[in-house]
């Protein structure tokens, strides 16, 4: 399985909860459509961790990595990577 | 009404230690948050706030934009327990128009990764209201995990500006240990279903002792009392356990049932070998486990003991993670 498609089904299945999500396509931006704000980007920064064994920095959290499902999986990979 | 100053919504915003400049701000997230009635009333005045930071009384960590504006606030500072060495983290507020952003995600990031890394207490621990799980969120982010549940211990009426209690409301108290303790336990055997259930999650190296009950050595009990009016609630750190500790419990609870209490809170030192004598008598008044708060005092653990006036309002008690609600159900079997 691809890194988005996993972080996809992860965000579905283990971070994020409402009724919202089944609404939202792949491609949406998590942070303009209101997925994500303080709480819920804890939750997933901590399932990210935990899951890819990676540590996200505050540095880290801008529009440019959290944006997106295909964002989260490039800043993911990168981490994986230590690149 | 709510007070306050209205603060522009929208604004760019980066978690920072505190600044003299920020006591104003801060006072204006208590007036925003709370009105004008929030208990301790020391906090709506900045003066006291920047010299409280001024002597290490208070470390609070802001969420501020360019224009000086403290948008969200959290703080460590010294509280009830016995070890002077045990922190408080609380006091997390943000404003309303601030609350779908990443304000608060940033004071978490900053005490996880750069405030705490630094300190040299012994642990930290958390009240954490349970009439929402915001806190047990932010909690659980920076590695804090729940030992305690203090049932009922806050009345609704701080809460009823933002119309988010019902009833009084619980707190789940969860704890980080900053430097490593091996403290030795002695747990009276009445406690020990609930200590051998509890103990092995905390993830923390800890000795327990069995064996006899130890004679009585001491003359007089070594116990501290205060009672929060506002809250109806007393709350007791039982250090040592002495000969007369009969007649001291006796006491104080004849002194907190005059005062119309409506939770007791007893903190018994694990380190003590004689507190079995005090939980015999708690036990058999009524008093019930409500966790095991590690570091609680200088040279050992708590065992929280706690009696409500009422019945608990189980009902009202909103919890985020799967180790909170084991707690629950473990308090819930011990009224029972």
């Amino acid at each position: 399985m691809k890194l988005t498609d996993e972080l996809w089904q992860h965000i579905q299945e283990n971070c994020l909860t409402g009724g919202h999500l089944e609404a939202l396509d792949r491609d949406v931006n998590l942070i303009d459509n209101g997925v994500l704000d303080s709480l819920s980007t804890l939750n997933l920064v901590s399932c990210l961790e935990k899951e890819y064994g990676i540590r996200i920095k505050s540095e880290d959290m801008t529009p440019e990595n959290f944006g997106t499902v295909a964002q989260l999986a490039a800043m993911v990979e990168k981490k994986k990577t230590g690149l | 009404m709510i007070n306050g100053r209205v603060v522009a919504a929208g604004q760019t915003c980066v978690a920072d230690i505190f600044q003299p400049a920020d006591a104003p701000g801060i006072v204006n997230l208590f007036r925003v948050v709370y009105g004008d009635d929030y208990p301790l009333q020391r906090y709506y005045d900045p003066d006291w706030i920047s010299r409280a930071h001024a002597s290490g009384e208070l470390i609070s960590v802001v969420s501020r934009t360019p224009s000086g504006d403290v948008v969200a606030h959290t703080a460590l500072y010294r509280s009830s327990p016995a070890n002077p060495e045990m922190l408080e983290l609380g006091l997390t507020m943000t404003l309303p128009e601030y609350r779908a952003t990443f304000a608060t995600m940033r004071i978490a990031f900053y005490l996880r990764d750069i405030l705490l890394p630094g300190l040299t207490c012994d642990a930290i621990f958390g009240e954490a209201v349970c009439n929402h799980v915001i806190n047990q969120k932010l909690s659980n982010f920076i590695g804090m995990r729940e030992c305690a549940l203090e049932l009922d211990l806050m009345p609704a009426e701080p809460y009823q500006a933002e119309q988010s209690a019902t009833g009084r409301v619980s707190c789940l108290n969860l704890f980080i240990e900053i430097k490593e303790h091996q403290h030795k336990m002695f747990v009276p055997e009445s406690c020990r279903v609930f200590i051998d259930a509890w103990l092995p999650g905390l993830e923390i190296s800890r000795e327990i002792v069995t064996g006899p009950e130890a004679e009585l050595a001491l003359d007089s009990t070594a116990v501290e009392s205060s009672y929060f009016d506002f809250a109806g609630v007393s709350r007791c750190n039982l250090s040592r356990t002495g000969r007369d500790v009969v007649r001291v419990l006796s006491g104080l609870e004849q002194d907190w049932i005059a005062r119309g209490r409506q939770v007791s809170q007893v903190y018994v030192n694990l380190a003590d070998c004689c507190n079995w004598a005090a939980v015999a008598w708690l036990r058999n008044n009524g008093y019930v486990p409500g966790g095991l708060i590690p570091c609680w005092f200088k040279d050992g653990d708590a065992l929280l003991l706690q009696k409500l006036a009422q019945a608990p309002g189980f009902e009202r008690i909103k919890l985020k993670s799967k180790r909170a609600h084991q707690l629950l159900e473990l308090v819930k079997a011990a009224f029972d």
